[in-house]
């Protein structure tokens, strides 16, 4: 049997260089930008305190020996083992109260032809906009009266404030990307809307549905202010609380502890945030078509 | 009252070098009744009702992390003497308003709450325990409060705060590079912006914030007021900073910014300072003493070249302006008779408060200041802010601490005026912009 080969258009191989030498130079500023400040995060956490006031130096790099009393300094001096439990956990609570808020939410508004639905829609992601220093003080009231003040279980009744309109959101755009023939096909075949639901269409919604837990999880973690308003209880707080009042003394900072704490929670994260980048990019893009 | 502070208190003795039997028995007699009373107040019991209560007290992280370390135990020893469950919770003094919002919005909170720096007592006044017997009480035994410490605790004559310390902001210059430069120890504004000056060239320029933090809340106002700049009129009422006064101290900033400093200032946040001391470029800076302190560790070479100078003179005055600290009761604690307990026992302690500080802490009752005052007397480059209590100065001066002299300064028009000109605006435009602004909280406030 005569093989008809097929030969791939050669590019010249210096040519080729030359395009991915351009792509990476161009690539380059971005990726010192996002770099950066875990470098700098990184060398400050391991840098003795003489070394971080000098001014005379080129201050990229160590001029005296590292160390890891910054580190040290974080788990023995204050209670950032408790901080790193407590976000988890909020972060954990807020996510699964926002997908099981958001997922129904988003689904009702995309798909039962609500009237109004795409108005109620929009007016639920206002609410996102509202800014917290205004929703806090009556959140308050509400923190107060369900007797969760100075305890991390009242931010996971706040956060989903934040959380749940920017998910209903994001979700209820990703649902209408999903084709309605493959749900109808379901139905055919002898499944309810919960069940078309769940067995189809959350399926191949998953990086939708990925995207709002990394969204849930993220803003949960980075919050400063609610946490600030509820909690004052040094063992109750979050990382980004109990870093910034533990390791901030009026103009006293203590800079290694400071960047160790930030880089111990960063690190992680950014590694597991970037094992779901692809769906997080189709998640978005997703909802955004839409 | 401890053995420590009835020494403390203790008057020149005025008994007669001779003693007659009337004499003899009526000095008994006083001293009998005056030894009971100390040793009543020496184991001074708090009221039975306060036992099997608990009591949650806010302040802010201090400065100096060992004062924290001591007023956690000082109120856990005086909760297990009382019977008392205590719970001190520390946040940063900037963060406070935040948090004292979200308390009186929810209408629960901490049993005893610490305003810093920014003194809530004309905003929240209404919703605050009148602690005048406390006050009144503490003026007595320690020989007066410092006039201005009636701005911080005061609204309508009814002390609604009871002041517990201040924070001077005295100058920190480096005696090596005046040295350098053949200039003395500075004295006045002048001085200071002389030696700025003739060390810029060499790489050794001074800083003061032109931006908005708490420093430059205070370092322009220390410059203002010793230029004889008044806030308001003395009653706090009426807007008075539209002055030729003003303008010369902005003049002089401006003149102090070109001759003496870099751009970076304009960037400064409040421990900007602190590193530009530490780092060794800076050749002065008005900062608290937190900044020499933590030099010691930071750059031990600067520290020893380090000194302190109380305030510099200006044209007309010598005023500091320092940073206030008030304890307050809301109405809606669950614990209004452990948290006066609480008070009355710190301020009695201010003493082993304020070496716990590391002579951090300046009192406001006028006997705490004699000589020589816990760690300051024992340090010769400390020894000078002894006499702080005489050039103490608050913001909104020589007016009260109003919520609408609150709001100037946390609105940063002060620091923004003086970064106007400093940025080359036309002093009259800036005047215009800066009293015009002022005068629309003011009239705000009245209105409300």
């Amino acid at each position: 049997m005569a093989t008809v080969a097929y030969r791939a258009p050669r590019s010249h191989p210096s040519k080729e260089i030359r395009r991915h030498t351009l792509i990476y130079l161009g690539l380059l500023p971005f990726l010192l930008i996002a770099v950066f400040p875990i470098f700098w995060m990184l060398i400050t956490a391991l840098k003795q305190d003489p070394d971080l006031y000098r001014m005379d130096v080129v201050p990229f790099w160590f001029h005296l020996p590292p160390t890891w009393r910054h580190f040290d300094f974080l788990f023995h001096n204050t209670f950032y083992k408790d901080w790193i439990v407590n976000t988890m956990s909020i972060s954990f609570w807020v996510s699964a109260i926002t997908l099981l808020t958001a997922v129904p939410a988003g689904y009702a508004l995309a798909r039962l032809r609500l009237p109004g639905a795409e108005n109620l829609g929009i007016g639920i992601f206002m609410t996102y906009l509202v800014p917290a220093i205004i929703l806090f003080i009556p959140l308050a009231r509400v923190v107060s009266t369900l007797d969760l003040q100075d305890s991390w279980w009242s931010l996971v009744v706040v956060y989903p404030t934040f959380t749940i309109p920017f998910c209903t959101w994001l979700l209820m755009g990703f649902f209408k990307t999903v084709p309605v023939e493959i749900e109808e096909a379901a139905m055919v075949d002898g499944c309810g809307q919960l069940g078309a639901l769940c067995r189809i269409v959350l399926p191949v919604s998953w990086p939708g549905i990925i995207t709002s837990v990394i969204f849930s999880f993220t803003l949960s973690m980075q919050d400063f202010l609610y946490s600030l308003a509820f909690v004052s209880i040094s063992e109750q707080k979050p990382v980004p609380l109990g870093v910034a009042t533990e390791l901030i003394r009026g103009d006293v900072f203590f800079w290694g502890s400071l960047m160790a704490g930030a880089l111990l929670v960063g690190v992680p994260v950014a590694i597991i945030y970037n094992l779901f980048l692809d769906k997080f990019i189709t998640g978005i893009t997703g909802a955004a078509i839409r | 009252m401890t053995r420590d502070q009835s020494r403390w208190t203790r008057q020149p003795s005025t008994a007669p070098s001779t003693l007659n039997r009337r004499k003899f028995l009526s000095v008994a007699g006083a001293g009998v009744a005056g030894g009971s009373l100390l040793t009543m107040l020496d184991a001074r019991q708090a009221p039975a009702q306060i036992r099997g209560t608990s009591l949650r007290m806010l302040k802010w992280s201090h400065f100096v992390p060992a004062y924290d370390a001591w007023v956690d135990k000082f109120a856990k020893e005086w909760g297990d003497k009382n019977g008392v469950k205590v719970r001190v919770d520390h946040i940063p003094h900037l963060e406070l308003p935040a948090r004292y919002a979200a308390e009186f919005a929810a209408g629960g909170g901490h049993d005893l709450i610490h305003f810093a720096g920014q003194i809530l007592t004309g905003q929240y006044y209404r919703h605050l325990v009148d602690l005048s017997d406390i006050a009144t009480g503490l003026g007595r035994k320690y020989g007066g409060w410092m006039e201005n410490a009636k701005s911080a605790g005061q609204v309508g004559g009814t002390w609604y705060g009871v002041p517990d310390f201040f924070i001077a902001i005295p100058l920190l210059w480096r005696k090596d590079l005046f040295d350098s430069v053949g200039r003395p120890a500075p004295k006045t504004w002048d001085d200071l912006r002389t030696a700025a000056r003739l060390l810029k060239p060499k790489g050794k320029p001074t800083g003061m914030q032109f931006s908005h933090c708490n420093d430059a809340n205070h370092n322009w106002r220390a410059l203002m007021y010793s230029f004889g700049v008044k806030e308001t009129d003395p009653s706090g009422q009426s807007v008075a900073i539209d002055s030729k006064e003003m303008r010369e101290a902005l003049r002089f900033a401006k003149a102090m910014y070109d001759e003496g400093m870099t751009p970076e200032v304009f960037s400064w946040d409040d421990a900007s300072d602190n590193r530009f001391l530490a780092s060794g470029v800076g050749c002065w800076i008005h900062d608290a003493i937190s900044a020499f302190v933590t030099t010691k560790d930071t750059n031990p070479k600067v520290f020893e070249h380090t000194y302190v100078l109380d305030e510099a003179q200006g044209p007309v005055a010598k005023w500091n302006v320092g940073e206030p600290n008030v304890w307050a009761i809301w109405k809606f604690s669950k614990n209004i008779p452990a948290a006066k307990e609480f008070i009355q026992h710190i301020s009695d302690n201010q003493k082993h408060a304020m070496t716990a500080s590391r002579g951090y802490n300046m009192p406001f009752l006028r006997d705490q200041y004699k000589k020589p005052m816990p760690v300051l007397g024992a340090d010769p480059k400390l020894s000078a802010l002894q006499e702080q209590d005489k050039i103490t100065a608050f913001f909104g001066h020589p007016g009260p601490m109003t919520p609408a002299a609150q709001e100037v300064l946390t609105t940063f028009i002060v620091p923004d005026m003086f970064t106007r000109v400093a940025r080359g605006a036309a002093i009259e435009d800036t005047m215009k912009w800066g009293v015009g602004e002022i005068r629309r909280i003011y009239a705000k406030h009245k209105a409300s």
